[in-house]
């Protein structure tokens, strides 16, 4: 287990202080100025500060992955991770909350399911058509208040509950319930959140209730407010005054200003589009270098394809690596024929796409675990492997609530997977007899009960809705790509590659109405939000390079009544005045 | 934190019970086979990590007896926690942080079901949810029965939960959760409540915080010292780190200078030189290894430890205590093994079963009182038959168990509700009710809670003059019967009669007064007793009306003047009169008032009698005279009746009609019929129609006015 010094080694007297206060922080971290190094660190010297202490050190994170970044970051440290926890809220909710004090909720004491995204839209679809209301492609059905009410009663009935129960019933029991957060507070040493300019009202609530049982509890929020983009599903970056209140303590506020990301010109270049100022400064080894800056606003849709395919390749010639390159764009339709197009173009180059796979990420739902296990690659990863099987049965016995035999462990769950790899050419087909196999083993009958065969239709019907949606193709080899560690050209959304970076960023659809999308141009509760949405975006965006950077607003796409988009007018803004100053190469 | 209940539902001959613990030392009181040692064995499971209970483990037996078919059924046992929560401490802004404090948070946050600072840990042993689901599929249909039939032990789960808060002993709360099985219902497993049933929990996590320790009842001390697994070898295991690196040290260094010593041994050296020879002589030098002999004993403390056993300071080898000491001594040792292990503040349980196999009498209540004073963390759980810890132990901390029969125990509790009977009913103030009582019944406790049937009376008179009267006249002791008679000394007879009660302990209680009615033209009479007398009959009506348990039977008169109106009886009386008075002109008189004076003349006489002598005294003197064919008065044969309704058996009355038959020498010949058929019935069916033969033959005979009124 390593001491204090080492889990403060290579930290920037900045950084340090961040782990070093005492006091609740308030944690302002620009872009590449190591938040995610400095976030691990803390926990690690948090957990080092007790170290018999069994009480939770706990990460929330915004994504999965993000907690898992913390998890193996600490594992390689070495750092004892039994009293440190990492994952997202939800995670944090039901762990901590839903689990344990369901009982004490009418609608969850006798049983819930959480369903996914998918199904909630089916829901929504159905419902709406069973009411006799008309929808558009893009129209949302819960708009309609009547859908609302029809869905929560559906949900209900079912004993089921979305990711946002998940909050508002931990809401509800924390605030009920004082009893369930002095439970919870008197087992937390300290509780740190990432990125909690996306955290929502609820979030913010569960904490404080937990919080104010028992005030030893060590907070910190960190973040950056000019990041966050995430306002469309209610993230909410609080200012150290409401937060004050709401915790009823006070934060020190902190900032991580030194960028080990990016050139002083990419600085210069994403610092106009601050909405709140950081003085964000470069102290990267290549804070100096020059590299390219380019803004185009002249090359065409269809010409597009080509002029970005001849920067990948100038990039890749000039010795930067192929996942040191990223594609962006401010929405996934424009896309999807984009990275179709340069993978004809360029055949022999790999890309990380953003490609549907037939089966959705969903660690929470056991059928999708057994699929991890059959394609991804066997004989390597036997702990991550190992690991996954355990989880698999404990959702099959604590969630689904069916008896496993005793004698049956991981390790028979693994060789069942690895049994039916070579069955069948179609990958869909394999897991079908996985699934057929495993439970065979635990000598459970899949078609019995409620719970089992219904989970197994919705998964399969889901699969199918997709691969039919998108023409996928369901063969072995090409579902287990899906499951494989990525390499290549990165292709994403602005929203994908948060907290990612990159050497070159070549962003496209820099457009009115892709950004900001039209929402904020059209709809009068978004229109005064249109100024700060843009800002914050291309901040996003152009954070993410360290050296070079290609900003395209093409020509010829045409909005539904058939005219012309136009060049994000922020960007425009900015454009001419850098192209005067010559630091942005403009290409006319 | 202590434990405060035990909830034990369809376990072997436990249907459904709920022990009450206090903080401290408690007991479990009960006849042989009445369930103790299954009530310690459910806590065990559910809250002793050393002791394995599976489904593999799981037998039929287990279930309780008296549900017929187990199939279906479930069993639950679970463990109510009071006093977990100290707010305060938690909510200090800078909470020291002690490794004890913490793992009471951890268990708080497991268990704690409330902020008023209780937690409750449930185990469910039940059949699995695919069974359950079949079974509740099938309800009310032919196949219930078939499917039923089909389950095997296998299919059952042992399922934990926590902050359950349900009275499982409620048959409404278990038919709502396993359903109505007599009925053809099952209940849906999807429709389980984890309202009701608590949240899942693993079971391992609880254990870690609460230590149990289990003492079982000594059959073999001496075997036992010998294991591996003494308790010696376990302290030893816990305190190894806590002895001093010197010693440590030293030991090692003499232990190797004892193996080099020995090495050294001149004939032991040879051994090696010899073996070399050897070897020299069969592969000659290239190939022979240089061999010596080394003394290689081990170092290790582990290992030493080993050699350790316990002894006596004057070097008497341990075979030569007594049983009773080497009992004594083991438990000694456990204790020390739970103070060496305890590493829980928070709480520590320690069960132990009959402490009293083979100790002497006064080691047990001493040994008892000391438990008592074991540390404010530590909880005894005993069980025992032994009347000496019973006496010693407090009436608040005793839960006895009656056996209904061979398949089904219940539990009583005494005190149940006994303070608010106390301030609201008998409107008594101050100290808590239980606690005066606890003190007032010092002396007659084990009478109290070990009797099947109690009697209460007023005086010394009674408590001589009854057990004689039954002796001779019925044949069998009140001891025999398992009567108490308990001998209040005044007339406040409710402050121990409320203890009997459908809520407390339910044995029948009969109390047995004078209403001290003066007889016309009598002088001898207090008419303030008789006032007393008609207002204490208006209050235990008013007290124990409706209490089935408790009925109050009255002498008309006393009990000296009532036994004297029966003609049968005056002979015994004169015979004390003979020996108690020395004048021939007294015993004269009093004789002739008794045998032909009115009916006030015999009362005065009685009366002065009893006062010159003593009433305790004029009573021991009638109990020696007293042959079997004194007739005892009705009230009291009424009583006994009544006291002993629960506790007849065939056995009994056998002995008591064989008794009444034999005392009846005047019979003649007419009878020898009878005679015979007494000497001859053997089976339980030959006696009972014998028993009724009597009956109907003597109707006057008052073991035939006796049996009329047990069994009506």
């Amino acid at each position: 287990m390593p001491d204090f010094s080492d889990i403060l080694r290579g930290l920037s007297p900045e950084q340090e202080a961040v782990c070093k206060a005492l006091e609740n922080v308030l944690l302002t971290a620009c872009p590449g100025s190591g938040k995610t190094r400095t976030l691990t660190r803390c926990l690690a010297y948090q957990a080092a500060q007790e170290p018999v202490s069994k009480k939770w050190n706990i990460a929330l994170t915004f994504t999965n992955r993000a907690a898992e970044e913390i998890t193996s970051r600490l594992d390689d440290m070495g750092i004892d991770l039994s009293n440190i926890w990492a994952g997202t809220i939800h995670q944090f909710c039901m762990q901590f909350i839903i689990r344990p004090y369901a009982m004490y909720s009418g609608r969850l004491c006798e049983g819930y399911s959480i369903i996914d995204e998918y199904t909630q839209g089916e829901y929504g679809k159905s419902i709406a058509k069973d009411l006799g209301i008309k929808l558009g492609i893009f129209d949302d059905p819960f708009q309609t208040p009547a859908v609302v009410t029809a869905y929560e009663t559906l949900l209900a009935a079912n004993k089921e509950i979305d990711f946002e129960m998940i909050l508002r019933f931990s809401e509800e029991l924390s605030t009920r319930c004082p009893f369930v957060c002095a439970n919870i507070a008197s087992v937390i040493s300290s509780i740190l959140i990432d990125e909690f300019q996306d955290t929502n009202e609820l979030q913010y609530s569960i904490l404080a209730n937990i919080f104010k049982a028992n005030k030893s509890i060590k907070l910190m929020f960190a973040g950056d407010v000019n990041q966050a983009i995430y306002g469309s599903l209610g993230g909410v970056a609080k200012c150290k005054a409401e937060l004050d209140t709401l915790y009823e303590t006070t934060f020190k506020e902190l900032r991580l200003t030194g960028c080990y990301r990016s050139t002083q010109r990419v600085v210069n270049l994403y610092k106009n589009f601050e909405v709140s100022q950081t003085g964000v400064c470069s102290v990267a080894d290549i804070k100096d270098a020059t590299g390219t800056i380019n803004y185009c606003r002249s090359v065409s849709k269809e010409n597009l394809t080509a002029e970005i395919a001849a920067i990948i390749c100038s990039e890749l010639v000039s010795g930067t690596k192929a996942e040191e390159i990223c594609v962006l764009a401010p929405q996934w339709q424009i896309l999807f024929s984009l990275s179709r197009n340069l993978r004809s173009k360029l055949p022999d180059v790999l890309f990380d796409a953003p490609d549907i796979s037939p089966i959705k990420y969903d660690p929470l739902n056991p059928l999708f675990l057994l699929a991890r296990l059959l394609f991804m690659p066997s004989g390597e990863n036997v702990s991550i492997r190992k690991r996954i099987a355990t989880e698999f049965m404990s959702i099959v016995r604590d969630g689904l609530k069916i008896m496993l035999p005793d004698k049956i462990q991981n390790f028979d769950i693994l060789s069942a997977v690895n049994h039916c790899r070579t069955l069948d050419a179609d990958g869909i087909v394999c897991l079908k007899a996985v699934i057929e196999r495993v439970f065979a083993l635990l000598r459970i009958d899949i078609n019995k009960g409620k719970a089992l065969p219904s989970l197994t239709e919705r998964f399969f019907e889901k699969i199918d809705s997709r691969v039919k949606q998108y023409s996928l193709s369901t063969d072995y080899d090409s579902i287990s790509r899906y499951f494989r560690d990525k390499q290549g050209v990165v292709i994403s959304t602005i929203h994908g590659v948060k907290g990612e970076e990159y050497t070159t960023v070549i962003a496209v659809g820099l457009l009115n109405g892709y950004l900001p999308n039209w929402d904020f141009i059209m709809k009068p509760e978004k229109k005064p939000l249109r100024k700060t949405e843009t800002l914050k975006l291309l901040y996003v965006l152009c954070s993410r390079a360290k050296k070079n950077l290609y900003l395209f607003s093409e020509t010829g796409r045409e909005t539904n009544k058939g005219t012309d988009y136009t060049p994000t007018d922020e960007l425009s803004l900015i454009a001419h005045n850098l192209s005067l100053s010559g630091q942005l190469n403009l290409k006319t | 934190m202590y434990l405060k209940y035990i909830q034990i539902i369809n376990f072997k001959n436990l249907k459904s019970a709920r022990f009450e613990f206090a903080k401290g030392a408690n007991t479990i009181i009960g006849e042989n086979d009445s369930g103790k040692s299954n009530a310690l064995t459910a806590m065990r499971i559910l809250l002793d990590d050393s002791y394995y209970y599976n489904t593999k483990r799981l037998k039929e037996t287990d279930f309780s007896y008296t549900l017929g078919d187990w199939k279906g059924h479930w069993i639950i046992i679970s463990a109510f926690f009071d006093e977990i929560s100290d707010e305060d401490k938690n909510n200090e802004f800078c909470v020291e942080l002690t490794p004890d404090e913490e793992n009471a948070s951890f268990l708080r946050s497991y268990i704690r079901c409330a902020d008023k600072g209780y937690g409750t840990v449930t185990l469910f042993i039940r059949p699995c949810n695919s069974k359950r689901l079949e079974l509740a599929e099938a309800s009310h249909s032919c196949r219930f029965e078939t499917i039923r039939a089909q389950i095997k032990l296998s299919d059952y789960e042992f399922f934990y939960t926590s902050r359950s808060q349900a009275d499982f002993t409620d048959e409404a709360v278990y038919k709502s959760i396993v359903g109505d099985i007599a009925a053809g219902e099952y209940a849906n497993p999807e429709n389980d409540s984890s309202s009701v049933l608590g949240t899942k929990i693993d079971i391992i996590s609880v254990r870690q915080h609460i230590s149990t320790v289990f003492i079982d009842a000594l059959r073999d001390v001496e075997n036992e010292l010998r294991k591996p697994k003494n308790p010696i070898r376990q302290i030893i295991d816990t305190i190894e780190g806590e002895i001093a690196v010197t010693d440590i040290d030293d030991i090692k260094s003499k232990i190797n200078a004892l193996n080099l010593k020995i090495a050294s041994i001149p004939q032991i050296t040879d051994i090696g030189n010899q073996v070399n020879r050897k070897l020299l002589e069969m592969i000659g030098t290239v190939y022979s290894p240089d061999i010596k002999l080394e003394s290689r004993m081990k170092e290790n403390f582990a290992v030493l430890a080993r050699y350790l056993t316990v002894t006596t300071s004057d070097q008497n080898d341990i075979e030569l205590l007594g049983l009773g000491h080497l009992n004594i001594l083991y438990i000694a040792l456990k204790l020390v093994e739970f103070e060496a292990n305890r590493n829980r503040e928070l709480l520590n349980i320690m069960i132990i079963e009959e402490p009293e196999a083979h100790i002497h009498t006064h080691i047990q209540k001493t040994l008892f009182d000391n438990l008592q004073v074991a540390h404010t963390y530590t909880q005894v759980v005993m069980s025992t038959h032994s009347t000496h810890i019973s006496e010693v132990a407090d009436i608040e901390k005793v839960n006895i168990m009656k056996k209904v029969n061979e398949q089904l125990s219940f539990v009583m509790k005494p005190t149940n509700g006994l303070d608010q009977f106390g301030a609201g009913i008998l409107k008594h103030k101050g100290m808590a009710f239980t606690q005066i009582l606890s003190r007032y019944l010092d002396a007659k406790r084990s009478v109290l809670l070990f009797s099947k049937g109690v009697i209460l009376v007023e005086g010394d008179g009674e408590e001589i003059l009854i057990p004689a009267l039954v002796k001779n006249v019925l044949g069998v002791s009140l001891d025999e019967m398992g009567i108490g008679l308990i001998n209040v000394g005044s007339v406040a007879f409710e402050n121990v009669a409320c203890i009997f009660d459908a809520t407390r302990l339910q044995r029948r209680c009969a109390i047995i007064t004078d209403l001290d009615a003066i007889v016309a033209g009598a002088t001898k009479g207090s008419q303030e007793a008789m006032n007393f007398g008609a207002a204490r009959k208006e209050r235990l009506t008013t007290l124990f009306g409706a209490n089935h348990y408790v009925e109050a039977f009255y002498a008309p008169h006393t009990l000296e003047v009532d036994f004297a109106n029966i003609a049968q009886n005056r002979e015994f009386i004169y015979a004390v009169i003979k020996h108690a008075y020395t004048q021939k002109a007294t015993k004269d008189k009093l004789i002739a008032a008794i045998k032909s004076g009115t009916e006030a003349e015999r009362y005065d006489a009685v009366l002065t009698i009893a006062r010159n002598i003593q009433k305790g005294w004029y009573a021991t003197l009638l109990a020696s005279e007293i042959r079997a064919n004194a007739v005892i008065p009705a009230y009291i044969l009424d009583a006994i009746a009544f006291a002993a309704k629960d506790v007849v058996s065939p056995k009994l009355l056998w002995k008591m009609a064989k008794y009444s038959f034999g005392a009846n020498n005047d019979l003649g010949n007419d009878y020898d019929y009878m005679k015979k058929k007494f000497d001859e019935a053997a089976t339980p069916e030959q006696r009972t129609a014998l028993i009724s033969d009597f009956c109907r033959e003597f109707p006057k005979d008052l073991f035939s006015a006796f049996i009329a009124k047990v069994v009506d």
